[in-house]
């Protein structure tokens, strides 16, 4: 009995105390709101920023992006949007800001290929449970008749096609995932240079505008390697990139 | 003292080498015109040196005295600068000229008298120059300002403000052939005026007898200081003027070929100077909910139901059409009310296609109610300055009524009021509505919702091993399961010894009673089988002779087989002696232990 009571304790408290999380989180969420509607842009960014430490919603992500936008800032502005489209990948609204506010720093619009909204159809862990599945049952499917000496029916044949069709399917799927997690956003309010070495002093390899996206290459000290949309490649310090899986 | 004369004079040569000589002239072109004939004043500053180039230094104003009723205006600046060699020597020089368009009221001589002016921290001195102003001839030809004017219909008192809406209009002679505008500059530091519009009406009007073609220009104006303000408006255009068409004296007689061929002009046209009073609104009578509106308005207030539930929001619209200043016009902060949080108005304008000024705003206010019942939404309240009575008009709308019913959420608990429970369903509410790009690049997500989880790098993740693990031993233990089935079918041998151990097993097990017949006979059958696995051939109904033959073909140890044949005998003994008493077994347990273990 005093098990149970005390099961019951502990499972009251957890409750009480995420509760108690994501009242918090809610209230300066809308803090946040009404800081905005009031045009106190400094405080609603702070307040979204707090939200957004308490738990990582797509929303707040959206909702600071735009306190950024309002702050003249929308290099950030950018990354903070384009974080809230990762989380929600088919949130048209988060899809037409984003590219408005890359059309208004001089970038194209960047809509997504077909083929990474294909992926983004599932989270990459049920791409990832997808893919393992369907391998090992795969490996199953032709191992097992072979070992057993039977001739394969219609309902194996038809689980080795799904197999193989859902496997290859995953892969690329997960690939695209990975590369996305690989890219980040220039934050920095003017163009950054891009050296040759991971160094300031090294030579100037070419330009990246501010919210322009770019492949992470390598990663030294306080440098990041990039390659820019604009196909510039080279060492830019952490201050004026960040990654989008930060 | 010869040479001291001689060194004065080279000193004096060198310093004049040196300095940079600076001249300044003033002239009137043409000297002589027409009445009504705008003439150019212009001050030249010339500055030469032989060493550096020499910098203007830009004049922004000159002291010019009374001038004896010449209107003076439009004046812009122009400077140019010249190198010259000669016998290898070089020579700069800079060259500022400030044109002043003149303009003489009667026939006479206009003189504008020597003046003073600064330049480059020092004076210099302006000469005097004349205009002589003549009567036209009766056979003159028109003048420039005569064949392309620019005017604009401006009210000549506005409020703070108060947008209104004028039209510029550039009159053009028939005689003359407009080749294009260049630029439009406006000069109106207290107005805030509206583009001018890329395409121009166009349209014919006579002026005092002349057939004009009429290009007009719709604009607003808002004027944003009190006080007089200068308005004027600037065209530079280029134009073919009917005297230039006729010196060309085509052996075709002109006409089409001239108008192809013909020189163009440009030609810088202003509008007559033009000054407006703005007046402040008066603070007298002013409401405290004026926001700023100017012109005259309706308003209406509606909202989208009459009824809701507690958190789910209602909008409640404020339409002001009429004619005035929209773009000023603020939606009206709404109080905070006791059961309701509301936030900032949307607002959207319809404009008339016609009339700029006109058309319809729209606020629409979100109310969300926190409490059940019957709860009344605030009373709008909107006033604007209205410049036709100078007064100030307020308008109010009386409080709407809502009925809140409780909340079908399970989280949120309300206390219904006592009407609430009467509410079966609160209709769906539609808060659909089409934003415009602004509006929708600005407006917030106001539901944080949990997005996905992002991992960062998936393959080194619990879930990937975990997953894989498990599928490696489903498969490795399906494999195994099936080779052993498979051998048992196709090995006979390994059949039989499968068999034989499992039996085995089972046989041990039983050999544990203490009934001393069961006993020996699971004992008798365990040294069986256990030989039958041993040597891998059937002996589970071997008698003794035959076990013990195969015993000493494995090499089994004597003691061993002693030990079988005493089991073995004191079994027989028990099983055909015919009594069922109970002896001690520990002793054969102890002897069937050994045996089993040997085999």
């Amino acid at each position: 009995m005093s098990l149970f009571l005390r099961t019951l304790a502990l499972y009251s408290l957890t409750a009480i105390i995420a509760l108690a999380a994501s009242s918090e989180t809610t209230s300066h969420f809308q803090s946040g709101i009404e800081s905005y509607q009031n045009s106190e842009y400094e405080i609603a960014k702070t307040q979204f920023t707090v939200a957004l430490e308490l738990e990582k919603t797509a929303a707040a992500h959206h909702n600071l992006g735009l306190v950024y936008f309002k702050l003249n800032a929308p290099a950030e502005a950018v990354w903070q949007l384009e974080r809230a489209q990762l989380l929600e990948p088919f949130n048209a609204d988060y899809r037409y800001k984003l590219e408005t506010v890359r059309q208004e720093l001089g970038l194209f619009a960047g809509s997504a290929k077909w083929y990474t909204l294909a992926s983004a159809a599932l989270p990459s862990k049920t791409w990832l449970i997808l893919a393992t599945v369907s391998f090992w049952l795969l490996l199953a499917v032709v191992i097992l008749p072979r070992l057993r000496e039977t001739k394969a029916n219609i309902g194996l044949k038809a689980l080795r096609g799904i197999s193989i069709t859902v496997f290859i399917l995953s892969i690329p799927s997960l690939w695209l995932h990975q590369r996305l997690l690989q890219t980040g956003t220039i934050i920095s309010d003017e163009a950054a240079s891009l050296h040759a070495a991971p160094a300031s002093a090294a030579p100037s390899s070419g330009t990246a505008r501010p919210g322009e996206r770019a492949r992470i290459l390598d990663h030294y000290n306080h440098f990041y390697e990039i390659e820019t949309e604009g196909q510039a490649t080279g060492w830019i310090s952490k201050d004026a990139f960040r990654p989008l899986a930060d | 003292m010869q040479l001291r004369t001689a060194f004065l004079l080279f000193a004096l040569f060198t310093t004049s080498t040196l300095i940079a000589e600076i001249r300044v002239s003033a002239r009137f072109e043409p000297a002589r015109v027409a009445v009504d004939s705008a003439s150019k004043y212009i001050v030249e500053i010339i500055e030469t040196d032989k060493q550096t180039k020499p910098t203007a230094e830009r004049i922004t104003s000159l002291p010019i005295p009374s001038d004896g009723g010449l209107t003076l205006r439009n004046g812009h600046t122009s400077t140019s600068q010249s190198t010259r060699i000669t016998n290898g020597v070089s020579e700069y020089s800079s060259t500022q000229q400030l044109i002043i368009e003149a303009v003489a009221p009667t026939v006479g001589n206009f003189t504008i008298p020597t003046y003073i002016f600064e330049y480059k921290g020092g004076r210099l001195q302006a000469p005097a120059a004349t205009l002589t102003v003549v009567e036209r001839a009766a056979d003159a030809a028109p003048t420039v300002d005569e064949l392309i004017f620019l005017q604009t219909n401006v009210p000549e008192q506005l409020y703070v403000g108060q947008t209104t809406p004028i039209t510029l209009k550039l009159y053009v002679s028939s005689s003359v052939t407009l080749r294009g505008l260049n630029a439009f500059e406006r000069r109106a530091d207290g107005f805030t005026v509206s583009k001018l519009p890329a395409e121009s009406s166009e349209s014919v009007e006579m002026v005092n007898g002349s057939r004009y073609r009429v290009y007009s220009w719709p604009l607003t104006i808002t004027p944003i200081s009190a006080g007089p303000q200068d308005l004027n408006f600037q065209f530079t255009l280029s134009a073919q003027m009917p005297n230039q068409q006729n010196k060309r004296g085509s052996p075709f007689g002109g006409g089409v070929f001239d108008n192809f061929f013909g020189r163009s002009e440009r030609f810088n046209i202003y509008t007559p100077p033009t000054q407006i009073e703005v007046l402040t609104l008066p603070a007298e009578g002013k409401p405290d909910s004026y926001s700023g509106a100017i012109g005259q308005f309706n308003m209406q207030v509606s909202a989208d139901s009459n009824s809701t539930r507690v958190e789910e929001p209602i909008m409640l619209s404020l339409k002001i059409s009429g004619s005035g200043n929209f773009d000023r016009i603020k939606g009206p902060e709404m109080p905070k009310t006791r059961g309701w949080r509301n936030y900032k108005p949307e607002s959207t304008f319809e404009p008339n296609d016609s009339q700029p000024l006109k058309g319809m705003k729209r606020f629409d206010y979100v109310f969300i109610p926190e409490t059940a019942g019957s709860r009344k939404l605030p009373e709008v309240t909107f006033s604007y300055f209205d410049p036709n009575i100078e007064k100030y008009v307020e308008l109010s709308a009386p409080a709407l009524t809502v009925k809140v019913a409780p909340s079908d959420r399970p989280a949120v608990a309300t206390v219904a009021a006592p009407e609430a429970d009467q509410q079966g369903s609160a209709p769906t509410i539609n808060l659909t509505k089409a934003l415009s790009p602004e509006e929708l690049l600005t407006t917030l997500d106001y539901r944080p919702r949990k997005g996905r989880h992002i991992e960062k790098d998936l393959l080194s993740s619990p879930l990937f091993y975990g997953l894989n693990g498990a599928a490696f031993l489903a498969l490795t233990t399906s494999v195994i399961v099936i080779c052993r089935r498979k051998r048992l079918h196709q090995n006979a041998d390994y059949a039989l010894v499968h068999q034989a151990k499992q039996a085995l097993k089972v046989t041990v097990k039983e050999a544990q009673s203490n009934d001393a017949a069961v006993f020996y006979r699971c004992a008798q059958d365990a040294i069986r089988l256990a030989a039958t696995v041993h040597m891998k051939r059937s002996l589970r109904s071997a008698d003794f002779a035959e076990l013990e033959v195969s015993f000493k073909q494995c090499q089994v140890a004597d003691a061993v087989i002693e030990q079988a044949r005493s089991l073995f005998n004191e079994a027989n003994n028990h099983r055909f002696s015919g009594q069922n008493h109970s002896t001690d077994l520990q002793h054969a347990r102890t002897q069937l232990n050994t045996i089993l273990k040997a085999l």
